[in-house]
């Protein structure tokens, strides 16, 4: 078994109208894919955003390749994280095109280096000869891919999607799957994905967890299983 | 930080204002309070709830017709229908009573014709000459809403075989209120803050009570608790208009749908409507002053209209530069810092205080100032104070549309920046302003139209010898020379068209 | 931070525009004017051809030029204040906003009646409180006495402007002087009762109203009466044809003349200047400038009225000391809310 990269201990979180979460621990490996399975308002995308810094947890640990991000003293902004995230939604900037929205985390290089590593990474998804255009002109699963190089091309510890196949239809959707699986593979990224889709586990061929009213259920749980295949 | 005093430093006038129970003695508070104040309150309020009627029953279906509906002369519209936001209120008021008030030309030619006098100069008339100027506040946010945003719950409505009428009231409307709110609220304050128009119209409201306690009675302490009355109640407002836009949430799927092609009789309707609004509310009002001035009533044009223009594009231009610079600063504290800022609140107030009372508070700061003799320079009477006077009086203008389309803007937008390594900062420049600029430029307009048409704060912070064109309309005006004052008034308004042309254009290129 | 630093240096760019208000000696005079005629411009561009002093003007309302100059304070670059009652020229007086100037050219122009004893202020001009009448249908005869109007026979009769308007307070404050507040506000119900409308415009509105027939007699300036008599605008022609003018008394005194006037700021730096700017305008020159161009009667004797003011003909004017207009003017102004003139 590789090294633990990702470790959280006792997280809970409740505010607003976010889903709960209550007293989660979870470790992840090097390299290795975590599908997160559960109902909406189960508290997984609430997860999502406790490991990237977007809320902050009211207890528990959250430590990233033996440093922590996440206790009852430090808590790192986001920015600082080397954690990448595609969002429900993809959040792309509609107003940049495909270069500057996969470029935009590289500000600090300068052109000429931003501009090779942008084409390197977007060949890497096979949009090779489409950063020209703007969000809005790519077909869906291509700015799934876009949004995807845009997290990995800062080339983060762990990579966290929240729901990315559920704006595809079904053979999209299942196209975009072998391609994120194919990336993440070549990449050799942890990825934690959330979905309310138990199919996707068995796709993207990682571990699955279950997660329910904010918690992890034990694993290879027969029931959740059950349940999480009959959810539409 | 550095906002945070930037926003107190707008707010200093405004304090001034609410700290007066507490620092100014009112000898005849309980005069004004038995005497004037029932009278002026239950006018201002019958004032605010008639103009708003009317200018949401002329607003808001105009806004629909042209968001959702292709007819001829619909582009012509679309812009025309903006015109009135040029009219000074009180240059309306004065060609209105000139018209139709009861020694009207109108009036007496009718009254010759067919013994019947029409008579506006009251408080109903000058609720429809209010709404009829300041209507564009809440059709313009209106037809942003109805023609974005919508288009799938409305398709999805149509689908489940719901009529234009039923569409429009259960589906449209409600997903509409809280941009039909933010503009309400301005006009709200532009009635509350009005005086030319009211007093000349003879109408008791808290802004002519200011006056008459400040004037008539020596008691500018009676005055200014006026003033924090007024606060109050747009404390109010903005409290309604708070909740109003809870529990609604704008769909940020900005896909404009295709009008629908009206042909025929109703097409002649749509056509009809539009051009009896349009002649009421601008064609009249300019077609008088262009009669004044073509006939050569208005006598020669006066020496010095050129430079006082020059003078009005300078401070206009100014004010709008200086205002979104400062709306943008709160802007991003609003996204991207502390929440509610009290001292950002504050200095939104001012839209709702009439010029002069600002103006008392913008004096004794800039006195207090002055008098320890610390600058080479008087601030008082500098161009750069009354640029001050204007930031703290327009400031809600030019910050109310950059913050209603930032809550357009998804947030996951700034998370993704943020985990992608921007700083606040950065996602702020990089991600929600390019975002704004439409409206940056909407906001930066609405400003600069204002500046154009005030009076009050120019009036009495100016340098020497330093007229606008609203001071040398108001020249005339005052000594009730109105047909003299139909040349600058009628450049008011021409200055006041380019921007509204400019915000036309603004408002088509983006997809709202 | 960058940004609010650059704007702090915009603003420093801006603020460091402002007028150059150099003292240098008496090139120029700044006035601080509630005044706004044609006639005033006229005036202080003969005063520079004159002296070769430049006249510097701002224009505003009488009570924010005066919170102006309190917050100026001492660094107030206003020489002489002017405005249109002797009431607000009392008031910035006790409040310390003007100085005393002895001339003798001043006092020999102007009656002691319609200046201050000290100097702190002068009356330029004076205008008369009077009544415009529908001379088909009212005997001026029966006007003789401000009390005249309040009889039952005039109910929906009268024209009059809002309350607001510093002329009615100023007719008021000088019945309080003679009469006390009990008998002025009597005064002031039985105009309210037989007010024709509720009044709404200005002075001008109320005289077109009688013309019109909306009521039969209308209280008015005397300027404002002279002006739409000399008027060429044809809506005015109407009125001049059917106006007749009758100036009421205030029982048992005179006619009620307020006065347009100015005085030297107490902090002025150019006292001097502005000394000379007052005996200027009460000369013999701008005094008939005074009454040819605004038909404001002239303080100084002698001067020839313009034929639309001469054929009022002559009154008695009341022997009132303008002080009192000041010290009775928020006297007058509570009875008149509490008459609910509006």
């Amino acid at each position: 078994m590789s090294q633990t990269i990702l470790g959280i201990r006792d997280l809970h979180f409740a505010h607003g109208d976010l889903g709960v979460v209550r007293g989660v621990d979870l470790d992840l490996a090097e390299g290795e894919t975590l599908i997160v399975v559960g109902p909406s308002g189960c508290g997984k995308s609430t997860l999502l955003r406790l490991i990237a810094g977007l809320e902050r947890p009211d207890r528990g640990s959250i430590q990233l390749g033996g440093a922590s991000l996440n206790d009852t003293i430090v808590f790192t902004p986001p920015e600082q994280r080397a954690v990448g995230m595609v969002f429900q939604g993809l959040a792309l900037f509609p107003h940049l095109t495909v270069a500057d929205n996969v470029g935009f985390g590289l500000h600090r290089l300068k052109r000429s280096e931003r501009t090779a590593r942008v084409q390197e990474e977007l060949r890497a998804v096979g949009l090779g000869d489409l950063g020209h255009r703007y969000p809005h002109q790519l077909s869906g699963g291509q700015q799934q891919r876009v949004a995807i190089a845009r997290s990995l091309i800062l080339r983060p510890r762990v990579l966290l999607m929240d729901e990315p196949f559920s704006d595809l239809d079904g053979e999209t959707r299942g196209k975009v799957r072998n391609e994120v699986r194919r990336i993440l593979q070549e990449h050799g990224t942890a990825a934690i994905i959330v979905s309310h889709d138990a199919e996707d586990a068995r796709h993207l061929g990682g571990r699955m967890v279950r997660m329910e009213q904010g918690r992890l259920l034990p694993e290879n749980d027969p029931i959740g299983m059950e349940s999480a295949r009959s959810q539409p | 930080m550095a906002i945070t005093v930037l926003a107190v430093l707008l707010a200093a006038p405004m304090l001034v204002v609410i700290t007066a129970p507490w620092h100014a003695a009112a000898p005849e508070w309980g005069h004004v309070a038995r005497t004037l104040l029932p009278g002026h309150l239950c006018e201002t309020l019958l004032l605010l709830f008639s103009v708003l009627s009317v200018a949401l029953a002329i607003a808001v279906p105009t806004a629909w017709i042209l968001a959702r509906y292709d007819f001829p002369l619909r582009s012509v519209f679309r812009w025309a229908l903006i015109m009135p936001l040029a009219l000074p209120t009180y240059i309306s008021a004065f060609t209105y009573a000139a018209l139709l008030g009861p020694t009207g030309s109108i009036s007496i030619w009718m009254a010759d014709q067919w013994g019947l006098r029409p008579d506006v100069v009251n408080l109903p008339g000058l609720s429809v000459v209010l709404a009829l100027v300041l209507f564009p506040y809440i059709y313009l946010p209106a037809r942003a809403a109805f023609a974005a945003g919508l288009s799938t719950q409305l398709e999805a409505a149509r689908l489940l075989g719901a009529g234009g009428v039923l569409r429009f009231r259960r589906v449209a409307l409600p997903l509409a209120r809280p941009a039909i709110a933010g503009g309400a609220l301005l006009l709200c304050m532009e009635t509350l803050n009005d005086y030319g128009a009211v007093k000349y119209f003879g109408i008791r409201t808290l802004t002519t009570g200011i006056f008459r306690s400040w004037g008539a009675l020596y008691d500018l302490g009676s005055a200014l608790r006026l003033g924090l009355l007024l606060l109050g109640l747009v404390a109010l407002l903005l409290w309604i208009e708070r909740r109003s836009r809870q529990g609604v949430r704008q769909d940020t799927d900005q896909v404009a749908s295709q009008r629908v092609r009206l042909r025929g009789g109703r097409a002649v309707v749509a056509i009809g409507w539009c051009s009896l609004l349009w002649l009421l509310a601008a064609g009249l009002p300019l077609g008088k002053l262009l009669v004044d001035v073509i006939s050569g009533a208005g006598g020669p044009l006066m020496p010095g209209v050129s430079k006082a223009m020059g003078n009005t594009l300078l401070v206009a231009g100014l004010t709008a530069l200086v205002t979104m610079a400062v709306a943008i600063l709160f802007t991003f504290r609003e996204r991207h810092g502390r929440r509610s800022d009290l001292a950002i609140r504050l200095a939104n107030l001012g839209y709702a205080i009439p010029g002069a009372v600002i103006a008392i508070g913008v004096m004794a700061l800039a006195g207090a100032i002055d008098r320890q003799e610390w600058l080479g320079f008087a601030l008082i009477g500098s161009i750069g104070v009354l640029t001050y006077a204007f930031v703290v009086r327009f400031l809600a203008v030019g910050s109310q549309p950059l913050l209603g389309n930032l809550r357009q803007q998804r947030p996951s937008l700034d998370e993704a920046a943020r985990l992608l390594g921007a700083s606040p900062l950065r996602t702020f420049i990089r991600v929600n302003l390019p975002l704004l600029r439409p409206a940056l430029l909407a906001a930066a307009t609405l400003v600069a139209i204002d500046v154009i048409k005030e009076l009050p704060l120019t009036l009495i912070l100016r340098p020497f010898n330093f007229h606008t064109l609203s001071t040398l309309t108001y020249e005339m005006a005052s000594i009730e020379q109105l047909r003299e004052a139909s040349w600058p008034a009628l450049l008011i308004v021409l200055c006041g068209l380019l921007p509204v042309l400019l915000l036309e254009k603004v408002l088509a290129r983006s997809p709202r | 931070m960058r940004y609010t630093f650059s704007l702090l240096c915009l603003a420093t760019t801006i603020m460091a525009c402002g007028p150059a208000t150099e003292r240098s000696v008496d090139a120029e005079v700044n006035v601080y004017t509630h005044r706004h005629y044609g006639s005033d411009k006229q005036l202080f561009a003969r005063f520079t051809e004159l002296t070769g002093i430049a006249v510097n003007v701002i224009q505003a309302g009488d009570d924010e030029l005066m919170a102006r100059l309190e917050a100026e304070g001492q660094r107030s670059p206003c020489d002489v204040f002017i405005t249109a009652d002797a009431g607000r020229l009392g008031l910035a007086m006790r409040r310390g906003l003007l100085r005393p100037t002895r001339s003798v050219v001043l006092e020999e122009n102007i009656p002691p009646s319609l200046r201050d004893p000290e100097g702190h202020w002068f009356g330029l001009t004076r205008r008369a409180r009077a009544v415009a009448y529908h001379k088909e249908k009212v005997d001026p005869a029966s006007i003789r006495n401000w009390d005249d109007l309040t009889a039952p026979e005039w109910e929906g009769r009268v024209l009059v402007r809002s309350a607001e308007n510093i002329y009615n307070q100023s007719l008021v404050a000088a019945m309080i002087a003679h009469h006390g507040t009990e008998t002025a506000e009597d005064w002031a119900r039985g105009i309210v009762r037989n007010m024709a409308r509720k009044p709404v415009g200005g002075d001008t509105d109320q005289l077109l109203a009688v013309a019109e027939g909306l009521g039969d007699v209308a209280i008015a300036n005397s300027y404002y009466i002279a002006k739409i008599m000399a008027s060429d605008d044809p809506a005015h022609q109407k009125a001049r044809a059917v106006l007749g003018v009758t100036f009421p008394v205030i029982a048992g005194y005179g006619v009620h003349v307020n006065v347009s006037g100015g005085g030297v700021a107490r902090h002025a730096p150019h006292p001097g200047a502005a000394a000379r700017l007052l005996e200027f305008l009460s000369g013999s020159e701008a005094q008939a400038i005074f009454a040819q161009g605004n038909m404001e009667y002239p303080v100084l004797d002698g001067i020839p009225l313009p034929a639309e003011l001469a054929a009022f003909g002559t009154f008695d004017p009341d022997d009132l000391g303008l002080e009192a207009l000041n010290e009775h003017n928020r006297a007058a102004a509570k009875v008149l809310n509490a008459a609910g003139w509006r």
